[in-house]
């Protein structure tokens, strides 16, 4: 089976890698916005536009956490949360530009975004322990090597390696979480 | 299969065919240029030669000065009419410039007289 890093890199020109992508994520997607949104129409088209942006963003996709692309379609994701509060409705750009909006022909989401949608969202993190949310902010967020990791956080480049794919291993089971009780 | 299910397949198979336009869009740029690069306008104020003249004066000398100031424009195969004497010429090109420019609205460009001595610089406007 091919990482979520192999399915970008040949997602370039292959749009069907590019759905394999989203068949592995879809829901968990689904699950992150509608456990934020409270609305079903509102977290798909949330979902609709984070996948957009993810395709047209793919190339600049690296794999700082160990072939997965969770971590990078979680803070899309985030970011399209963070952009739909900023502008008081449901952001659409994406989706738009890629002409997928009049084509999926959905009801239209009528909740307006709100502060509330923000709220813990970035919970799934601060709930990690300190180590391995540094770890994986470093390596993840600021892209640091394992060798910077290590140095940043006084520790080898091997356990700053083993503390980051924890943390994506805690991550991932609470993403799951959340789709459960967003179901 | 419920609806949340349903709406997904959905996005996937709508995302999957974006895809497919978007890529299919991206893999014709050197057409796309060609279509932007069939007309330039030469504009070159009358302001910015005070006190001297341009020394290509005619539509030839133009369309021949402007491969040999701006190294991307080779080949191009300009040919020039005049809209202003000395000030405004509509320039075609035969062939579309070097690919890795896409957009030369407002650009300047230099042009080198017949006697290779200097050069002008022209701005450029579609």
């Amino acid at each position: 089976m091919r990482s979520d890093a192999e399915l970008l890199r040949a997602a370039r020109s292959d749009p069907a890698a590019f759905r394999e992508l989203y068949e592995r994520y879809a829901r968990q997607i689904h699950g992150f916005h509608l456990r934020r949104t409270r609305d079903a129409d509102a977290a798909h088209e949330l979902t609709a536009e984070t996948f957009a942006q993810a395709w047209l963003s793919r190339r600049r996709f690296r794999d700082r956490a160990s072939g997965s692309a969770g971590p990078w379609l979680i803070g899309i994701a985030r970011n399209v949360i963070a952009q739909s509060v900023r502008r008081r409705r449901i952001e659409t750009s994406a989706t738009a530009k890629l002409g997928m909006l009049e084509r999926l022909d959905e009801p239209g989401s009528t909740v307006e975004p709100d502060e509330r949608w923000l709220e813990g969202l970035d919970e799934a993190l601060a709930e990690l322990p300190t180590g391995e949310r540094r770890a994986l902010e470093l390596r993840v967020v600021d892209g640091l090597s394992y060798d910077d990791v290590a140095i940043a956080l006084a520790t080898t480049p091997g356990a700053a390696r083993v503390r980051v794919a924890r943390g994506l291993g805690r991550l991932r089971t609470r993403l799951i979480d959340d789709q459960r009780e967003a179901l | 299969m419920d609806a949340t299910s349903t709406r997904l397949e959905r996005i996937a198979v709508e995302l999957e065919a974006a895809a497919r336009r978007d890529i299919a869009r991206r893999r014709s740029p050197r057409r796309r240029l060609a279509l932007v690069a069939v007309a330039l306008a030469i504009l070159a104020p009358a302001a910015a030669f005070a006190g001297e003249r341009l020394i290509s004066t005619t539509a030839a000398d133009v369309a021949e000065s402007m491969p040999a100031g701006t190294l991307s424009l080779a080949g191009t195969q300009p040919t020039c009419t005049v809209v202003t004497a000395d000030v405004e010429y509509h320039c075609t090109l035969a062939k579309a410039p070097a690919p890795e420019v896409s957009d030369w609205k407002g650009t300047v460009e230099p042009t080198v007289d017949a006697m290779k001595h200097g050069e002008r610089r022209l701005p450029l406007a579609r």
